[in-house]
């Protein structure tokens, strides 16, 4: 009985397992950093407006963006541009999030390594 | 039943704590570790995790009417135990020599030709270092 009920209290609520991977730039590329585009695919997971956090819809979100660690935007598309990343070597992360900035559990995320180079903004 | 059984079911399945766990963490992306690089001034990148970088404080504390070891303590938990992600800046040392205070994660150094470790400190703004340190260097040689 205690058993049973723990396991019907502790099952997963959601079985899609929600993805992210960074599709641009490509890890180990050179890339312009005025702006540094990024495109993004997300799986089983809705990204909707950035908002004050008062909702917190499963399964709904936005995406963190952190170069070398460090905060750097917050997108609820698939495809935006980070202003003005300065020439050298960059770590780039995205993570989904809830709308109140919270990590999903459990951790969805990815990492690439890019170098900005200010050869790399063509014409 | 239920009454007795919900405690139980919380308990093994876990609260969720709506407190944030911050883990500061901090790596050198540049130089790589036992690259050569050309002598003279060389680029620096860090990643640092769970800590944002911030200039150090350079202004002067107003004087406060307490002992000055209280002062001290007061002035260590206001600016250690704020809500949020923990801030500070990276102590940058060559060799063992202190080079720059890092508020960012791109900076410079000047070194000259020779084998040489770089070493990055994590301090709170107000010069403290986090405890336990966090900390990372790389070794290279310029030539």
């Amino acid at each position: 009985m205690w058993f049973v009920a723990w396991l019907i209290a502790c099952r997963p609520v959601d079985p899609a397992s929600p993805s992210l991977v960074i599709v641009s730039p490509a890890d180990g590329s050179t890339v312009c950093g005025v702006p540094m585009h990024v495109e993004l695919d997300v799986q089983d997971f809705t990204l909707v407006p950035l908002s004050d956090g008062a909702d917190v819809e499963p399964g709904t979100g936005h995406v963190d963006v952190y170069l070398n660690g460090q905060a750097a935007t917050m997108s609820e598309a698939l495809s935006f541009d980070i202003p003005d990343v300065t020439p050298g070597a960059w770590q780039l992360r995205a993570e989904l999030v809830n709308a109140d900035h919270t990590a999903i559990e459990p951790y969805v995320g990815d990492l690439i390594y890019v170098t900005v180079e200010a050869a790399a903004c063509g014409s | 039943m239920w009454f007795l059984i919900a405690p139980l079911v919380l308990v093994a399945c876990g609260g969720d704590a709506d407190t944030a766990v911050y883990t500061p963490a901090v790596s050198f992306l540049a130089p790589v570790a036992d690259s050569t690089v050309t002598a003279g001034e060389i680029a620096v990148t860090i990643v640092v995790d769970d800590f944002a970088l911030v200039p150090p404080e350079t202004a002067s504390r107003a004087p406060a009417p307490v002992p000055l070891p209280l002062r001290l303590l007061v002035a260590s938990a206001e600016a250690h135990d704020e809500e949020g992600i923990p801030s500070g800046y990276c102590a940058l040392a060559l060799d063992d020599v202190a080079v720059a205070d890092l508020s960012d994660t791109q900076g410079t150094v000047t070194v000259a030709a020779g084998a040489h470790t770089l070493s990055c400190d994590l301090m709170f703004a107000d010069g403290d270092a986090l405890e336990p340190a966090v900390s990372a260097s790389v070794a290279f040689t310029a030539e």
